[in-house]
């Protein structure tokens, strides 16, 4: 017995080894391999050719970018249009698409080429091959047509874009546009459903407050001219009640009224006579300065 | 003094008055507005600055007013060369061979001085204007060793405003010694224009004046009067606070809402019209209040008369003073549309 354990131990030994070597390399060698393409059986000229390369990795493996092809022109009437890589610890996806231009006039054969994927790792990594991928086209121009008689196809639509991000903004950006707009309409008085009340029509609203107040002739004198002042948009004298009368021509028809009441209320200021029944005259011409008074065109 | 009698009084003045500028109408056709400002200035007692272009009736109108008004009237002409002492005293060799000192323009008529017309004052040398700035403010200067005084004494000074070369521009403080500056235009009136080109009666002033009533208003009486009419014309509470707010725009005008074309309305402004300037447009509008036959100020008096009071007190930034003619028409007129009264 004793003369069968070195051999034994060796043959073990050599066992564990070798099985040791084999779990190393089943470590670094992709575990499975599959091209998942995403091809029709016929392709017609500039389909999109999606092709997935699925290589298993063991942990600590991973793709050597600069294995993978750059996106550009592969040959005469393919490029690669986009490759795109999604690791985990056990798989490796790369996805290729390809753009391809052949088969103009009749059905061809061609292949993408294959393609030479490098892993890193510990222990190294064999690389990967994934085949040349068959690839059948359609014509684009059925057979037996002559050129003239080609038709071209239309443009494909401008591609939708969605506007619904900027809806927000945009609504935010017209309302605030409108603000604007209305605020400097509101400052040079074109707005006048928002200008208040007219000159008359307010002072008469004010008269019938001044009833009550201790001087209401005075009172309602000092409403009648801010009214006369603002009709004007400058202070009215008597002197100047013909140029009043000139550019504000509706009021015409009261020049007697005003006249009046510019003299009452020189009477009253000026004067400092009683201002008996200064009131109610101010209150009449108002009434009727009202029913005259428009906004300004 | 009853009220009635000062009424009586007041009315007879007032007809006198309204004479005087209808007599002074007849030999300067077409400055009616002048004629009224300096009858205004006769009984505020100011002093009056007149201006205006070459041959436009200035010196005629002054010699009308002062045949009208009475009293001594003296002219001097503003040269270069012209020195205070000239004004005061005039020396020369006499028949005898001996030399002898006479009173000069200001002193020769002594108190009975009424007016004083100083022509193209803007000729004369600083000291010049000094010297009647004090004769202005005091209606007096010392001369041989005492005071002379004129009570009566109203000075009306011309400005050519055409020529600039060898002129002193007057100071400041010497032009607020003026209660009034008026512009003469030649009139715009094309039948005036027309009578002063070919009516004789215009073509000889002498005669013209001549024919003029003279002393229609007892100038003896003119300072005693021009008090009595401060007194009795009134100026309400609203006209006091009109003034005061007219007087606060000329300094502050952007505060009220005036705005020039062009101008920054805060730069405008160096110096707003004086305290003796609103003084002096209260009492011009007194009086003009008066000879309208009014015994209250109204907003109409002091627009009458103010520009003629306040344009030559208000005083631009550098930057503006060049533009100063057409500014400070728009300036006042701006004053006037925005402060209200009441």
């Amino acid at each position: 017995m004793r003369k069968f354990a070195l051999p034994l131990a060796i043959i073990l030994s050599t066992a564990a080894a070798f099985a040791l070597l084999m779990n190393a390399n089943d470590a670094a060698a992709p575990a499975r391999f599959e091209s998942q393409d995403d091809h029709a059986a016929t392709h017609t000229m500039g389909d999109l050719i999606v092709r997935d390369v699925l290589v298993s990795t063991g942990p600590g493996v991973r793709i050597d970018p600069a294995s993978l092809p750059a996106p550009g022109a592969l040959s005469d009437w393919a490029e690669i249009r986009k490759v795109e890589t999604d690791s985990n610890e056990e798989q490796t996806r790369i996805r290729f698409t390809y753009q391809v231009f052949y088969g103009l006039r009749g059905p061809e054969t061609a292949e993408l080429p294959p393609l030479r994927l490098r892993f890193e790792g510990a222990g190294g990594a064999p690389d990967v091959e994934a085949p040349a991928l068959p690839v059948s086209f359609m014509p684009l121009i059925p057979p037996g047509i002559p050129d003239e008689k080609v038709a071209v196809r239309p443009l494909r639509p401008a591609e939708t874009l969605p506007i619904s991000p900027y809806g927000k903004w945009l609504a935010l950006s017209l309302i605030a546009a409108g603000a604007g707009l209305l605020y400097l309409l509101w400052m040079r008085g074109l707005l006048p459903m928002f200008a208040g009340p007219l000159p008359f029509r307010r002072a008469c609203r004010d008269l019938q407050r001044a009833a009550s107040q201790p001087s209401p002739g005075q009172a309602a004198c000092l409403i009648l001219h801010r009214a006369l002042n603002e009709t004007a948009g400058e202070a009215i004298f008597g002197n100047g009640l013909e140029s009043f009368l000139g550019r504000h021509p509706q009021f015409a028809g009261i020049r007697g009224e005003l006249d009046e009441f510019f003299a009452l209320s020189r009477r009253v200021f000026f004067a400092e006579d009683a201002d008996g029944d200064a009131y109610a005259h101010c209150l009449k011409l108002a009434r009727r300065a009202r029913l005259l008074e428009r906004r300004p065109s | 003094m009853s009220a009635d009698l000062k009424h009586t009084q007041l009315a007879d003045w007032r007809q006198r008055a309204l004479s005087f500028e209808h007599e002074v109408g007849k030999a300067v056709i077409g400055l009616d507005q002048p004629i009224r400002h300096i009858l205004i200035a006769v009984f505020a007692r100011g002093h009056v600055m007149l201006e205006g272009d070459v041959g436009v009736g200035k010196t005629t109108l002054l010699r009308a007013v002062a045949r009208c008004l009475g009293g001594a009237y003296e002219r001097v002409e503003g040269t270069i060369d012209l020195m205070p002492n000239d004004l005061v005293y005039h020396t020369y060799i006499n028949e005898l061979g001996k030399p002898q000192v006479d009173p000069g323009p200001v002193l020769k008529h002594g108190e009975e001085l009424s007016v004083f017309f100083f022509n193209e004052v803007n000729r004369a040398r600083p000291q010049v204007h000094s010297l009647l700035l004090r004769i202005m403010a005091e209606h007096a200067v010392s001369a041989f060793n005492r005071e002379h005084f004129f009570p009566y004494l109203q000075v009306f000074a011309d400005r050519n405003r055409v020529e600039k070369e060898e002129t002193f521009e007057i100071p400041s403080a010497a032009r607020d010694r003026f209660m009034m500056e008026l512009h003469i235009e030649t009139p715009a009136d094309p039948a005036l224009r027309r009578a002063l080109m070919f009516d004789p009666k215009f073509h000889d002033a002498d005669r013209l004046l001549d024919g003029l009533t003279p002393g229609l208003l007892p100038y003896r009486e003119i300072p005693q009067i021009a008090p009595v009419i401060q007194q009795s014309v009134t100026a309400s509470e609203t006209l006091q606070q009109y003034a005061l707010d007219l007087w606060e725009a000329t300094r502050r005008p952007a505060d009220y809402g005036v705005k020039l074309d062009g101008i920054d309305m805060d730069r405008l402004i160096l110096a707003g019209a004086s305290a003796r300037g609103v003084s002096m447009m209260m009492r011009a509008a007194r009086v003009a209040a008066w000879l309208d036959g009014r015994e209250y100020v109204v907003p109409e008096d002091i627009h009458g008369i103010f520009r003629e009071t306040i344009a030559h007190r208000v005083f631009f930034n550098p930057v503006y003073e060049l533009r100063r003619t057409a500014l400070i028409d728009e300036l006042l007129d701006g004053i006037r549309q925005k402060v209200a009264a009441p």
